[in-house]
């Protein structure tokens, strides 16, 4: 990676410390960050958290398995996290658009107000995605899940009461054989 | 070979039956087409298609009695088949629903791609059917919060049903909403491909006036290009037509609208 400079290597316990040293250090770069248990299960869950002027703009997995705030849920497991930060002279990487993260959420999930204060603060306004409430929205992810929840909820009631339950894809009654005559 | 799409949103108004007739108009290119308005109690495809002076319908072939064939329904127009639905609220509380699954078992011996222009609220058994029976969903999105929630529940209801998303199409978009960002988070939620954006056109609403889909209407414009791109992007599968035409023989008949 010819275009970013390897700025620090080591092992925190707790990966606000991470973001904390990019808002501070105003880093344009990426951390990549390694949970202990995906090091010691042979997992190869890294987290690329992509900063501009320190703060946090795009969350993913480097094996492509999660982008957004999918991705930060990975900063929320238990550590130590082998933790390297890069800084990219040539400014920011913004081309992965599914990666994008509100400012302020990798510091919420890891229940620091104070630094996910500071982080909205300094987010410029682009990032700003409390304006933007179809941003926001999409950003939400127990939202969308509650509504994929209700929309699975409702076809299972519906299909009761209007005979189509052999077109479900899954039994409702928890078999894990689906019925035949759907498709 | 044969592959149903229900053409999806969960909200009225994000301009479906445009999406459905232009789709259809440009995958009639490399494929035979054949569009069905599903919309049994809101149809409008007939006046997107200058089909609203035709004497059969699809309520014909659904209302026992009327003693109309399959082929009656159906219309040539635009490089496709169309099997527009009347209006008639009274056509609409004698249909059958189950009846449906002959027309439809009848039609997918011809054609390659079957296109249902589905109802966008799933509060009946005849608006439910076109989602639980079609092979794939195309779901037709604004970038919006109530379009997306909306596009959301129809896919996930769908799936419930083993119907999965073959892509997802951004619709009516308008210069100044920030599309990028949204798309790219929609990403995260919605299966298939992302499979156009489309601009927000005057052509369009021109081209329903005229009863014309927008691909005859006006060809050139960004709107229809994107529909060409997006019916580019679509990987039609070769289904069965034969498995295709036994699951709507076999469905279940639900027993009033």
């Amino acid at each position: 990676m010819s275009d970013v400079e390897l700025v620090r290597s080591h092992v925190v316990d707790d990966p606000a410390t991470v973001l904390a040293r990019a808002l501070d250090d105003e880093l344009t770069g990426h951390a990549l960050v390694e949970p202990q248990d995906a090091f010691l299960l042979g997992d190869d869950a890294v987290v690329r958290v992509v900063f501009d002027e320190g703060v946090p703009i795009r969350v993913a997995a480097t094996n492509g398995d999660r982008a957004g705030p999918a991705a930060v849920e990975t900063l929320v497991g238990p550590g130590p996290f082998a933790v390297e930060l890069y800084r990219r002279p040539a400014g920011v990487d913004r081309s992965d658009a599914a990666a994008s993260v509100p400012p302020d959420l990798p510091a919420r999930r890891v229940d620091d107000d104070g630094l996910a204060a500071r982080t909205r603060a300094a987010a410029p306004d682009e990032h700003r995605t409390a304006d933007d409430p179809v941003a926001s929205f999409l950003d939400d992810a127990e939202v969308v899940e509650s509504i994929r929840d209700a929309a699975r909820e409702e076809a299972v009631a519906d299909a009761r009461q209007w005979g189509l339950t052999d077109h479900l894809a899954t039994d409702p009654d928890g078999s894990d054989d689906p019925p035949t005559g759907g498709q | 070979m044969v592959e149903a799409f229900a053409v999806a949103s969960g909200k009225g108004g994000t301009g479906k039956t445009t999406s459905t007739l232009a789709l259809g108009m440009a995958l009639a290119e490399t494929h035979d087409v054949t569009v069905v308005d599903a919309d049994t109690g809101m149809a409008n495809l007939l006046f997107h298609a200058g089909l609203d002076d035709v004497g059969v319908t699809l309520h014909d072939l659904l209302v026992e009695g009327r003693g109309a064939a399959v082929e009656d329904a159906v219309y040539e127009r635009f490089g496709m088949r169309v099997v527009p639905c009347g209006t008639s609220l009274a056509d609409f509380r004698a249909a059958d629903p189950g009846r449906l699954r002959d027309v439809v078992a009848t039609l997918a011996a011809d054609a390659d791609v079957l296109l249902f222009d589905s109802p966008a609220a799933l509060d009946s058994k005849s608006a439910v059917l076109p989602l639980v029976l079609a092979d794939r969903s195309i779901v037709v999105l604004q970038p919006t919060v109530p379009s997306l929630s909306d596009g959301l529940k129809a896919q996930e209801y769908a799936r419930s049903y083993g119907t999965e998303t073959a892509g997802v199409l951004f619709n009516k978009v308008r210069a100044d909403e920030r599309v990028d960002d949204v798309v790219g988070r929609a990403e995260r939620y919605f299966g298939g491909e992302t499979l156009a954006v489309v601009p927000d056109s005057d052509e369009a609403r021109a081209a329903r006036r005229a009863g014309e889909p927008l691909l005859a209407h006006a060809p050139a414009s960004a709107a229809a290009a994107a529909f060409r791109e997006a019916a580019a992007t679509l990987d039609v599968r070769d289904g069965d037509e034969v498995a295709v035409a036994e699951r709507f023989r076999s469905a279940v008949v639900p027993d009033e609208v």
